[in-house]
Formats: C-alpha cells, sequence, structure tokens
C-alpha cells in the first residue's frame, strides 16, 4: 500500500478547526477523505459533542455518523481519523476502543495541544496504523514515510 | 412452496450498492426475501472477507451496524426487520453500514 499523501494546506485546515475547539478546552475529531491515489482531498468534521468531565472526550453523534457516510464521493474513502489530546499525543484506551474506522491499513493521527502541535507539523503528532485488528504506532522517521507524507 | 421458477425470481431481484463506514462498496443483489439485517449479515461477511471491515469480536454484525438508506440528501434508518423492496429499494440505491457502537475519543486532562 503506498502511503497517503497529505497536502499541506489540509493540514493547516485542520489544525485551525482542532483549536477553534481547544480555545474551549474540548477535543475535537475528523475524517480524512482520499481517493483511490491515496491522496488527500479534505477532512470532515460531522457533528459531534465534546465534554470535559471527568476527563475530555469527543464523540460522533448519531447525525454526525450519517453526515460522515453522505459526505464521501463513489471513489472515496475515509483513510484516516484525526483528533485532538489536551496534553500529549498517543492512544488511549478509549481511542483504542472506537470503532469509528477500524479496518486493515487505516491511519488514526493524534494532535496534542488542543491542535496547536500541528503548528510544529505531523512529526510532533501520534501516527497510528492498524494492522491484524491492533493499532500500532508508527515513529517519526523513515517507518512513519512509508504510511503517511506531508505533500511539499 | 414456491410457485416460482428461477427466471422469475431474477426479474424480481435487484442490485444495491452497500458501502462501509469507510466507503468501501460493493453491489448486492437483493429479493423479496431479504430484510435490512440479512443484507447487514451478508455484506459485513463479505466485507470483512477481504479485510474491508473487522470482524466483530463479541458482536453479532447486526448488533454493530444498523442500514442506512441514502434518500437525496439524507439517510433513512432502516428497521432490522424491515423487508427491503416493501421499504421501496430500487435498482441502484446506496446503503451505508453505520456503527451502532459509541464513536468516542478521549484523553485523561490530569
Amino acid at each position: 500500500m503506498s502511503p497517503l499523501v497529505i497536502p499541506r494546506f489540509v493540514l493547516e485546515e485542520v489544525r485551525v478547526r482542532l483549536e477553534d475547539s481547544g480555545v474551549v478546552g474540548v477535543e475535537a475529531t475528523g475524517f480524512v477523505v482520499a481517493g483511490p491515489d491515496r491522496v488527500v482531498r479534505h477532512v470532515i468534521f460531522p457533528d459531534q459533542r465534546a465534554g470535559r468531565s471527568p476527563d475530555c472526550w469527543v464523540q460522533v453523534t448519531e447525525q454526525g455518523k450519517k453526515e460522515l457516510a453522505l459526505a464521501l464521493g463513489p471513489d472515496e474513502t475515509y483513510v484516516a481519523r484525526i483528533h485532538s489530546h489536551p496534553g500529549c499525543a498517543f492512544h488511549s484506551d478509549l481511542d483504542d476502543r472506537n470503532p469509528g474506522l477500524r479496518h486493515e491499513g487505516a491511519l488514526s493521527i493524534v494532535v496534542p495541544f488542543f491542535g496547536l502541535g500541528l503548528r510544529a507539523g505531523l512529526h510532533v503528532c501520534g501516527v497510528y496504523v492498524r494492522r491484524a485488528c491492533e493499532w500500532l504506532h508508527v515513529r517519526p522517521g523513515p517507518q512513519r514515510d512509508e504510511v503517511i507524507r506531508v505533500a511539499r | 412452496m414456491s410457485h416460482q421458477n428461477d427466471a422469475q425470481r431474477l426479474t424480481q431481484c435487484i442490485g444495491v450498492i452497500v458501502r462501509t463506514p469507510a466507503g468501501a462498496t460493493s453491489a448486492f443483489a437483493i429479493d423479496e426475501q431479504d430484510t435490512a439485517d440479512r443484507l447487514i449479515e451478508r455484506a459485513a461477511d463479505w466485507f470483512v472477507t477481504r479485510d474491508l471491515l473487522e470482524p466483530g469480536r463479541a458482536l453479532a454484525a447486526d448488533e454493530r451496524f444498523r442500514l442506512g438508506l441514502v434518500r437525496g440528501t439524507t439517510i433513512v434508518d432502516l428497521e432490522p426487520d424491515a423487508e427491503l423492496l416493501a421499504e421501496g429499494l430500487v435498482e441502484g440505491d446506496v446503503l451505508h453500514l453505520l456503527n451502532r457502537e459509541p464513536q468516542v475519543d478521549g484523553h485523561c486532562l490530569r
């Protein structure tokens, strides 16, 4: 499978959206759309609700699930999900259990500091790939370049 | 006992598109005996076999997913026992497998 290619402008749009939620202290989640060439076209932020009690969480609503289904073009698929954390970028147990996007080769990107981390770039984010029904952490470097890269 | 021959059954069969939550797509033939939960089971099995969907660990396919029918710019929920042809499905209709389980991410702030 070829690497997923994310244009820089898409990451910038994602950063702005995540920070918009971050300024009120909540997480946000989006779904990354790509065509058959595995180049990202855009990111959908479906209807969602978020809270800070007892810890930070964000949930795609039932309406949001329908919005995700309707947003896809015939040749498009969701290849990754991307969400923010208040602090460090890692997959929590709750993130692991989220059934939102779990198929072989799917990616999950965690952006630290309520989206601010994307100001530094994708390399400070957590990237996970779905293999054999498990999320595997992909460290920055050659290993990560094989699954995802930012278009210049 | 059915008095229909294969040709008669074939003319009463229509083709619909089913998509996974990630958007993987395949066509399925349905007839008057098909209900939403039967199509969910058949479609999930097809997608799982091709690594386009993960197998459910403890849940059956119709416990993991519900079926949503695209109608214009909205999605109509189909009850598990809904008979698909009686619901007015036509050739080429698009249906989505929608997760029944909550889709939650979270992180400890402390």
